[in-house]
């Protein structure tokens, strides 16, 4: 599922979420890597890294699709050079402007990191901004088909997320893989991805997946349901121990000793009339049942035993 | 510079590595001879430093590093060594009647809503070449530590727009290293500072964190190193490199092993 | 770290320096050492005596000079109002100036009140070892009596310099010793002056008269270095009673989110700039179980060199717990500053308890009694268990993982 999102299987908003313990950046590229090899034209705005860290590595063809955007070096106006972008032209209508300048063509939009903006800008506004930027491109002439935007996940509180969330159609959370995956050069990482389609189905996947290259998306396989893989399966089937091994006195019973401790009556074992009648529904009058033992005398003359008879 | 932790880092004295920025963490144990560890080397590598001392005096970094081996006052003299003593210069703005140009740094002390602005542009004009052009190698900043920022009324963002000005100029500009000391805690309550720590931690290529040990104090391992290099996402995906030593700190050097192999144990 | 003049030239920082560092070169004229100090060689620092003498050799020694030791009260106050008396009183037999500040009871008579000391150390030696022979004696030995009268305890070493004193509770000071001492009070509130040039930096005021009111007397005394001082040198001890509590206006201690809750640690942070440059230490009591606000008191330890936290049994069920018949409370040695060198002086007991036997103020090592219980039962073993627990912390440890093993 996430090759085909790749690949241009859904519009709208892509969220890509990672932590401290897995980084998504590289997930991030491989998607505008797909896109600019489609032929599409893709629009970076970068505020985490400079220009040659999100360069590096893709191939020349795709390098020449990616149009940047630097908002790295000077987002604040502190060294008062004014170049690239800066943090008050995140609006949605400063942003038309700057990416209708640009290009006209279908559009991939890149945004590196939310989390740079939400720690910066209040929460709404920038939820707005990520609403609209589609629609009022389109009036103004430019397509915009998906913007794809990287997430820190462990730099805001959930209800913040789980409100993202909502605005995305596609929500990928990046995690390490708990044990090495075949085919992933010990690099493959957990993909859960959510895909709100447009029908009203939700699909929820986890899928492994690795990055190769010149940002090639390389999927290696769904994890099973629940998440456990065959081999933790096993694991869990709890090795059966026998108890009588390893004593220093017999436990074991041998054939004969078995049957004769199966034909041992127990002492609450019932006799056939006395189990029905007890299974029957009871009588208004308590009733009481005595089955005389072996060593019971009952003299019909004399049940208490002592008349002197 | 300890000798040990050089090699457990794959650092050289003669090229050392250019535009990184390298976390230091220390939860629940004092990991000072980190910064002391990365002060030396700098220097000794011929490095220009900017050293931001927030929370100890001159004296007591220029004393240890004496028993490393290097003077910082000659560092100073010779002008590889920028120093700003935190406490002094929080002294003219409490105490001084008039701000002064020294002080300027520390305008955000005064709780006239201030950013760091004044702090960054100190470090820029302290690493950025001289005129005349230099003769030292890349420029260094060291700050030690982040977490006091906080406690003198810088709000985080503040301090991540600081640090991200300060990688704009130091990293990517002038292609020097950045050193950065913070404390942190799994179960620290301050949660400002947490923040401040997982976003530095997205934007470190190396992460050091000395802690304690989980199972108390001990007289002969004194606490735990990890060093994280985390996957240059340049080429392709790759896994954080994750290297674990315990240490024992003594008084000119620290000794790094594996664990379990302290030389009380063997 | 705090610093005099030498002969040679002064150092471009302003403030001239001279540090009692053994071998120095170029020291020619040194000045005599300081009344009531120790060197600490291995740094080059000079060391205060805090009035307990098992106190200084569980930090390394004592104090240092330009350091801030901070002490987590007890949940009455009791017994860090007893370790902040100590501190004083051991200045005034050292002869030191004082400076007293507090927001509840006046200085003067703060004052009044310091333990006197006893006058020969011997004698006070003999005083804590008779008291702990007395016990021993109750019992004889009955196969093992060769060891009868060996001291079943070890008593912590005494320091045998002159700057350690023990103090006698029951006698106030004498006056005679007060009068020759130069003091300072602050008392908050009869402090009605306030410049009204001074910035406040957004501190609460009481904090801000108390800050100036510090750095005027550091100013004009000439602790700082920067006028000379027309007697010998000496040194200020600085005691600040109760921090952060509510008679300071500051509301860290009944609000969950503070009104403003940089005050504390920009004080702190101001105060540690004017002891690094000056022939002082200070002593403060915090009443941190009261702070609602974790995050504050996690930022308070960063800013401070040395914090020992007090735990007493009163009122808390610790205080029928046999484990703990011969105790007062605990104390947890929560930091030790690592100044001037790579390694600190830690010593090895954590487990630390103290206990005021009529006269005397005393630490010692937490020794758990063996298990001689016939039956031995889940209660007693729970009990134990227990307190092992909560033992094993140190200042330079996270003893949570008990099943853990690191090799």
């Amino acid at each position: 599922m996430l090759g085909k999102l790749a690949a241009g299987g859904a519009e709208g908003l892509l969220l890509i979420q990672d932590s401290v313990s897995c980084e998504g950046r590289t997930l991030l590229k491989s998607f505008a890597a797909a896109s600019a090899q489609r032929g599409e034209c893709v629009q970076v705005l970068s505020f985490d890294i400079p220009e040659e860290e999100f360069k590096a590595g893709f191939s020349a063809a795709a390098a020449s699709q990616l149009l940047y955007h630097d908002a790295f070096r000077d987002p604040l106006g502190w060294t008062g050079q004014g170049c690239g972008l800066a943090l008050e032209e995140f609006g949605t209508s400063e942003l038309v402007a700057r990416l209708t300048a640009t290009t006209a063509g279908p559009s991939t939009v890149v945004l590196d990191s939310i989390s740079w903006l939400l720690l910066r800008l209040p929460f709404p506004r920038v939820c707005q901004v990520l609403a609209q930027l589609p629609k009022r491109a389109k009036v103004a002439g430019l397509k915009i088909s998906r913007i794809v935007a990287l997430l820190h996940g462990d730099l805001h509180q959930t209800g913040q997320l789980e409100a993202l969330h909502t605005l995305a159609r596609v929500v990928v959370k990046v995690e390490p893989a708990p044990e090495p995956v075949p085919g992933g050069d010990g690099a493959a990482r957990v993909a859960v991805t959510l895909h709100r389609k447009t029908g009203g189905k939700v699909m929820q996947k986890k899928e492994y997946f690795t990055v190769l290259p010149d940002f090639i998306l390389k999927c290696l396989g769904e994890l099973p349901e629940g998440g456990v893989s065959r081999e933790e399966n096993d694991q869990e089937v709890p090795v059966t121990v026998d108890p009588a091994a390893n004593l220093t006195f017999n436990l074991r019973l041998s054939e004969a000793e078995r049957q004769a401790k199966e034909s041992v009556p127990l002492p609450y074992q019932f006799s056939e009339e006395k189990k029905s009648s007890l299974l029957q529904t009871p009588a208004n009058l308590g009733k009481i049942y005595y089955e005389p033992d072996a060593a019971d005398d009952v003299d019909e003359e004399d049940p208490d035993d002592d008349l002197d008879v | 510079m300890f000798a040990q932790l050089t090699e457990l880092l794959a650092d050289f004295v003669e090229r050392p590595e250019q535009g990184k920025l390298t976390l230091l963490v220390s939860t629940k144990t004092d990991a000072s001879f980190l910064v002391h560890h990365f002060l030396s080397f700098y220097l000794k590598a011929g490095c220009k430093v900017c050293f931001l001392a927030l929370l100890q005096s001159f004296s007591h970094y220029s004393i240890v590093a004496q028993k490393l081996g290097l003077s910082l006052t000659t560092a100073k003299e010779r002008g590889q060594l920028v120093f700003l003593e935190g406490l002094k210069v929080s002294h003219d703005i409490f105490f001084g009647k008039q701000q002064s140009l020294e002080s300027r740094p520390f305008q955000f002390i005064s709780g006239d809503g201030s950013n760091l602005k004044a702090l960054y542009e100190f470090v820029q004009t302290a690493l950025s070449p001289a005129v005349g052009g230099d003769s030292w190698k890349c420029p260094v900043l060291i700050v030690d530590d982040l977490s006091v920022l906080l406690s003198l009324g810088a709000r985080p963002t503040d301090v991540l727009d600081f640090i991200h000005y300060c990688r704009v100029t130091v990293n990517s500009l002038l292609k020097g290293n950045m050193v950065v000391m913070e404390h942190s805690s799994d179960d620290s309550e301050d949660e400002e500072n947490e923040l401040l720590v997982r976003a530095l931690r997205h934007q470190s290529n190396r992460i050091l964190w000395a802690e304690g040990l989980a199972t108390g104090f001990c007289k002969d391992v004194h606490g735990q190193l990890t060093i994280i290099h985390r996957s240059s996402w340049e080429k392709k995906a790759e896994k954080d490199l994750l290297q674990v030593y315990q240490y024992k700190i003594q008084d000119k050097n620290v000794t790094f092993f594996a664990r379990g192999m302290s030389a009380a144990v063997l | 770290m705090a610093a005099l003049a030498t002969g040679g030239p002064v150092r471009s920082e302003g403030v001239p320096t001279s540090f009692q560092r053994k071998g120095a070169a170029g020291g020619g004229g040194r000045l005599a050492v300081l009344p009531g100090t120790r060197p600490s060689l291995r740094r080059g620092q000079l060391l205060l005596s805090s009035g307990i003498p098992s106190l200084d050799s569980v930090l390394g020694g004592g104090l240092a000079i330009g350091t801030l030791l901070l002490i987590e009260e007890d949940a009455y106050g009791i017994y860090s109002n007893l370790l902040f008396k100590h501190f004083l009183a051991e200045g005034i037999v050292c002869g030191h100036n004082l400076f007293i500040a507090s927001a509840k009871e006046e200085p003067a008579d703060i004052l009044k009140e310091l333990p006197s000391p006893f006058l020969n150390t011997v004698s006070a030696m003999e005083e804590a070892t008779a008291m702990k022979c007395k016990q021993d004696s109750q019992e004889s030995m009955k196969i093992a009596w060769r060891y009868q009268n060996i001291p079943k305890l070890e008593v912590t070493q005494m320091t045998s310099s002159k700057c350690g004193h023990y103090f006698d509770l029951s006698k106030p000071l004498a006056s005679e010793l007060r009068q020759n001492i130069g003091w300072h009070g602050f008392f908050l509130p009869e402090e009605t002056t306030l410049c009204h040039d001074i910035s406040s930096c957004n501190m609460a005021s009481g904090y801000t008269r108390l800050l100036h009111s510090i750095q005027k007397v550091i100013y004009q005394e000439g602790f700082g270095g920067s006028t000379p001082q027309k007697k010998q040198r000496n040194i200020l001890r600085i005691g600040i009673q109760n921090l952060g509590s509510v008679l300071w206006d500051d509301d860290i201690c009944c609000n969950e989110n503070p009104q403003n809750i940089y005050s504390l640690t920009r004080f702190l942070y101001a105060l540690r700039g004017l002891l690094r440059t000056s022939l002082s230490a200070c002593i403060i009591t915090i009443p941190s179980h009261l702070i609602q606000n974790k995050a504050i008191m996690e930022r308070v330890t960063n800013l401070s060199d040395t914090i020992v936290g007090l735990e007493s049994f009163m009122g808390s069920e610790r205080e029928t717990n046999p484990l703990y018949k011969d105790y007062h409370g605990l104390i947890h040695i929560r930091q030790i500053p690592w100044l001037n060198s790579l390694i600190c002086n830690v010593s090895d007991t954590k487990d630390l308890a103290f206990r005021l036997k009529g006269k005397l103020f005393i630490i010692e090592r937490l020794h758990l009694p063996p298990d001689l219980s016939d039956t031995v039962s889940r209660t007693s073993k729970q009990d134990l268990a227990e307190s092992t627990k909560l033992l094993s912390s140190g200042c330079s440890a996270m003893a949570i993982g008990k099943k853990h093993l690191d090799f």
